[in-house]
């Protein structure tokens, strides 16, 4: 059953005189729980893809389907609330609001949509990415592993449909990488969470369950893998 | 940012602008009104001005007026004339004289006349048409016997001058005779057989002070200096104070805007952080950076600088153009520099503060953010489990951004207290002004009331030449247009005391300076201070006030009181000279006369009717305050000195701190007075009528005054016998005044009262308007401009603020907030950091508005709360749309825009 489908993503950009064609026709399907990896070259329009499909881009044409219903007839407000209740993200560069402490930056997306956080949920998140002692701080006196571990956290406190992560692992050492990726990995299948996530490193892309190879905006390769 | 430094460099350059504008236009209607000099010295040709220019007591060259006649209207009274004569150079250049119509005369027989001397001669001729005068033609200090016919073209109406000047004070009046008013062109020769007078203009050396009056009598000196110093009234007292006030504001707007430039310049600094990191690893020094940051400042000044002198210099002129003839702006070069030098070096300045802070980060310090790890160390931060996003975001922000905001604070509060003490003294200007008259017209006559004896009426005045009669008062009221005339009498009593003057009338008589009311020449006093003599400096004149007051002041009888005393049998008597007003029973609203002005006793009207009681102004304690002014003369006054007594300005409060004298009322309601009514019938019989009162009330609880006087109805005076006839009409129109309408009603008065001064409150409330209207653009462009400095501080701010953390509101957008949320978090930051200011600026307001007011309007100025709201009211809204605006931006692109272009 797929969650989120994409017909004909086309995504255009002004550069000086010149257009840039960053997604070119794009047609894709998603499906509920699925952990898919999309790698392609610098430059390739895979974060472009990523940003457009959930909604933090609009697409020059073409569209995006979230639960078969069209993400065109969402007004701002819409898109809004489903950003806050359907989607989580994690940026490369963690993205985490720097006047908040850690926990605070977790529960930022529960109190936009001003519900009580399920503390046994948050709990499970929170042990799961080990930074329970990191809580109390704010973002600058952390390190980028615990920052990127307290966007996931964030990205999954109101447990979203879908989490879209843009190169996670890309401003982390080796270990911290492979860390965020099997936690990733982990809260997805645990929590039953649709995984879309942009990567260039091949050792990430390994670890999906279906990879889509971007070049020149448009999908080259779409590979499935029963793991 | 380049908006700012335009801003900054305006205002900056402003100031030399405003305070140049604001010194050449107080000169300018100093000069307007009372000429360049400071001297002038009538019968000059008696004089020989050799010596004192030797010495240096003369200032410059001498200029001198050349009197050759005087001159009057063929048709209307001798008395009503002016001296006609021309200036040379040089008095023509101090002199000043001013061509409000027409210009002045170049050919033989034409005349220019200043406009007060047109209608004192009561010459309706249009300019360009022939005017017949009688003359007498000027014989050095007198005038030749026969009187002659001169005819001349008018060809210029000039502003008044001579008018101005003698009206400086009760001396001149008699010595600005001798000033033309009416001119002809330059070397225009006298009748044959006559001298021609001179007239003296020049300015002292004020080191050598004093030396000139060595030689020239005071009688003959008018020293215009002296008025223009003490001068408290009139628009170049007010220009005056303004000059400091415009000086202060100036400051302060360049101050705020300099702040501003401040802040934007930290905030594109901040944008540049990195930029100046990677310069310092690659090697730059603090030197290297502050000069390629410091240029790159330069240059922009630079490429402003123009545009922004002539905003400064175009709004300085707009100014001054809409404040009228008077205000004149026209800087020369040294200014115009000093405005370019002083626009360059504020916004230079300002731009340096924050390239010196950033420039000693460390280069890593630069590159990474570790500014928020430097805010937070010192800061106790909670983390929350449940909180308001915008509120709680809000509230971090302002913890961490502390300094910024207080600065912002700062320039809110000063922009509410200067606004609403602006608004409050506009408020205060136009609630005065609004309900000022109830009548229409005012015509005045005290001849009667100043004849040369003060202790006996004239009747022959009052038979013959008093023109405010019964007849005159029918007369106005059957002009259609009248609705109503009252009259008001004023006469002079005596009252009869068995042994000395109480003390309390004494202090009174100390008051009756420049009168012959009193039982001792005082006046002579005055002039024993005020004229040559042995060591008569300023000291000296202060030290025989302060030393034996009463001794000077009753050291000369008077001969009138003597004389009266004598042929009024009052030899074992003492009289107490006192002027009584009398209004008529339905319209008894003097001034004093209200319910909260009576001490004790009330007012019954028919008691005062009858003539049985009458009302006297007598405050419980009164004071005579004298003091020796330093440019000559003395300043003195008689002052209620009851707490409840209101004081009325500034002035008026430095000569109460000077009281030489003082007592308490001696009067009680009940008691009674014994009046005498002395009259001369012009053929020296004099009559005496006596007369036992009692007093029914007595008033004066919180005038500022301390002149005693008696108050009656015009039927109570009426019960002396003696029938006396009107000092003063007031006319009350049917309708509204319009210029239309004043202009017939002016006709029809004239005819009624010829030569006598008409008062048209419509004209005073003319000009008055006019006053109003340069009163109201002056504060209105004052407050605009501080609410424009203001709100483009607070947006600049805010704009840095959303700048800065665009990355936030993008992250914030991409968990789901939405634009509402963004702007309520930012409106909670604003409307704290408005409330700091406007809480600051509204209780220093509040608190300190007397003392504020005083010092930057030089007047007390009444509390007024809505300023304070609307101030609130206009800040906020703009504050909201710019918010909103810049949101709007930041939402129209793309939350990845936002995240990324940090």
């Amino acid at each position: 059953m797929n969650i989120i489908e994409c017909k004909n993503l086309t995504k255009e950009y002004l550069s000086g005189e010149n257009t840039v064609v960053a997604l070119n026709d794009v047609s894709l399907e998603f499906e509920k729980g699925e952990f898919c990896a999309i790698t392609g070259p610098s430059g390739s329009g895979k974060s472009t893809f990523l940003h457009v499909l959930s909604s933090l881009e609009n697409a020059t044409s073409g569209e995006v389907i979230y639960n078969n219903e069209s993400l065109k007839n969402y007004n701002d407000n819409q898109l809004s609330i489903l950003r806050r209740r359907r989607f989580g993200f994690v940026f490369q560069a963690y993205n985490l609001v720097e006047e908040l402490t850690g926990y605070e930056n977790i529960l930022l997306p529960i109190m936009l949509d001003k519900k009580k956080p399920d503390e046994e949920y948050l709990k499970k998140i929170i042990d799961i990415l080990g930074i329970e002692d990191r809580l109390s701080h704010l973002p600058s006196a952390l390190s980028g592993g615990q920052q990127q571990r307290i966007a996931i956290a964030r990205a999954l406190a109101n447990k979203p449909s879908i989490l879209f992560a843009d190169e996670p692992t890309g401003n982390l050492d080796g270990k911290s990488g492979r860390e965020v990726l099997s936690l990733l990995k982990y809260v997805s299948k645990e929590l039953g969470v649709t995984l879309i996530l942009v990567t260039h490193d091949l050792h990430v892309a390994e670890q999906a369950d279906r990879v889509i190879r971007i070049e020149d905006g448009a999908v080259v390769e779409d590979s499935k893998f029963n793991q | 940012m380049i908006i700012g430094i335009v801003l900054a460099m305006m205002f900056s350059s402003g100031v030399p602008f405003f305070i140049s504008c604001m010194n050449s236009s107080r000169d300018e209607i100093q000069y307007r009104k009372q000429g360049k000099q400071e001297t002038i010295v009538i019968d000059a040709q008696n004089y020989d001005f050799d010596i004192p220019i030797e010495q240096g007591a003369i200032d410059g060259d001498i200029g001198f007026a050349h009197v050759l006649s005087y001159a009057w209207n063929e048709r209307e009274d001798f008395s009503d004339g002016t001296m006609i004569g021309w200036l040379d150079d040089r008095a023509t250049e101090l002199y000043y004289p001013i061509v409000s119509e027409g210009r002045m005369p170049k050919k033989q027989n034409e005349i220019a006349i200043e406009k007060s001397a047109l209608q004192r001669m009561r010459l309706d001729t249009k300019l360009g048409e022939k005017v017949t005068l009688k003359a007498l033609i000027c014989d050095s200090d007198e005038f030749l016997e026969e009187e002659t016919d001169v005819a001349y073209t008018l060809v210029g109406i000039l502003s008044d001058k001579k008018s101005n000047i003698e009206h400086f004070y009760d001396e001149a009046i008699t010595k600005a005779n001798k000033i033309p008013a009416a001119f002809v062109t330059k070397d225009t020769q006298i009748e044959i057989g006559g001298k021609e007078a001179l007239v003296a203009f020049f300015n002292e050396n004020r080191k050598e002070d004093g030396y000139l009056y060595t030689d020239v009598p005071y009688t003959n000196i008018i020293d215009t200096s002296f008025v223009y110093y003490f001068s408290s009234t009139d628009s170049y007292a007010t220009i005056s104070n303004n000059v400091g006030t415009v000086t202060f504001l100036s400051v302060l707007l360049a101050f705020m805007s300099c702040f501003g430039i401040v802040n934007a310049f930290n905030s594109n600094l901040k944008e540049r952080k990195k930029q100046i990191g990677m310069l310092k690893a690659v090697g730059a020094t603090r030197k290297q950076l502050i000069t390629i940051f410091g240029r790159e400042a330069f240059i922009i000044c630079l490429l402003t600088a123009p545009l922004s002198v002539a905003l400064s210099y175009g709004a300085v002129r707009a100014y001054a153009n809409i404040m009228g003839d008077s205000f004149i702006f026209e800087p020369d070069f040294l200014v115009l520099i000093a405005g370019v030098f002083l626009g360059i070096i504020c916004v230079m300045l300002s731009s340096l503060i924050p390239l010196f802070n950033i420039s000693r980060l460390s280069p890593m310090q630069a590159i990474r953010n570790i500014e928020m790890m430097r805010k937070i160390r010192n800061k106790k931060i909670k983390t929350q489990t449940s909180f308001s996003v915008e509120r709680h975001l809000a509230k971090r922000k302002l913890l961490f951004s502390k300094g910024k905001n207080i600065a912002i604070s700062v320039i809110i509060a000063c922009c509410v207290i200067i606004s609403c003490l602006s608004l409050s003294f506009l408020n205060s200007v136009l609630e005065n002004t609004a309900t000022y008259y109830d009548i229409d017209y005012e015509i005045n006559d005290y001849g009667g009331v100043g004849s040369s004896n003060s202790f006996i009426n004239d009747l022959s005045y009052q038979n013959t030449e008093s023109p405010l009669t019964e007849n005159k008062k029918q007369e106005v009221l059957e002009i259609p247009q009248v609705k109503d005339i009252y009259g008001e009498k004023q006469v002079k009593l005596n009252i009869v005391f068995k042994g000395e003057v109480p003390e309390y009338l004494q202090i009174n008589e100390y008051a009756s300076f420049t009168t012959t009311s009193s039982r001792f020449l005082t006046a002579e006093f005055s002039d024993a201070l005020s004229t040559s003599g042995q060591g008569n400096s300023y000291s000296d004149y202060s030290k025989k006030i302060n030393d034996n007051l009463k001794a000077y002041m009753q050291a000369a009888p008077n001969p009138d009181y003597i004389h009266t005393k004598k042929v009024a049998d009052f030899e074992n008597e003492e009289l107490f000279n006192v002027e009584v007003t009398a209004q008529s029973s339905e319209l008894f609203v003097f001034d004093e006369i209200t319910k909260d002005n009576i001490i004790a006793g009330e007012i019954n009207i028919d008691k005062l009717n009858s003539g049985e009681e009458i009302l006297i102004y007598a405050p419980e304690k009164i004071g005579f305050s004298c003091e020796a002014n330093p440019g000559g003369g003395i300043s003195y006054g008689l002052y209620n000195l009851a707490p409840e007594a209101e004081v009325d300005n500034t002035s008026d409060m430095v000569f109460r701190d000077n009281i030489k004298a003082e007592a308490d009322s001696p009067f009680k309601v009940g008691d009674t007075l014994t009046l005498t009514l002395l009259c001369d019938d012009g053929n020296g019989n004099i009559t005496r009528e006596d007369k036992e009162v009692k007093i029914g009330a007595i008033l004066g609880k919180n005038s500022s005054s301390g002149v005693f006087r008696i108050f009656t109805t015009l039927e109570g005076l009426d019960t002396f016998k003696t029938n006396f006839n009107y000092s003063i009409f007031d006319i009350e129109l049917k309708a509204d005044c319009s210029a239309e309408l004043d202009e017939i009603m002016q006709a029809e008065l004239s005819s009624i009262f010829p030569g006598k001064d008409i008062t048209s409150v419509f004209e005073f409330f003319e000009s008055e308007k006019q006053e109003r209207k340069m009163m109201i653009i002056s504060i209105a462009s004052l407050v605009f401009v501080f609410l424009c400095v203001s709100i483009s501080l607070i947006n600049n701010s805010i704009s840095a603020q959303i700048r800065d953390g665009k990355r936030t509101l993008g992250t914030l957008r991409a968990v789901g907030a939405s634009e509402k949320e963004l702007v309520s978090s930012y409106i909670i930051q604003i409307a704290n950091i408005m409330l700091l200011g406007f809480g600051a600026g509204s209780i220093i307001y509040l608190c300190s508005y007397r003392f504020i007011g005083l010092i930057a309007f030089g007047d007390y100025v009444p509390i007024a709360i809505w300023p304070v709201l609307l101030i609130f009211i206009i800040l906020s809204i703009a504050c909201y749309i710019n918010l909103k605006l810049k949101i709007k931006t930041i939402t129209n692109n793309s939350i990845v825009e936002n995240i990324r272009e940090l």
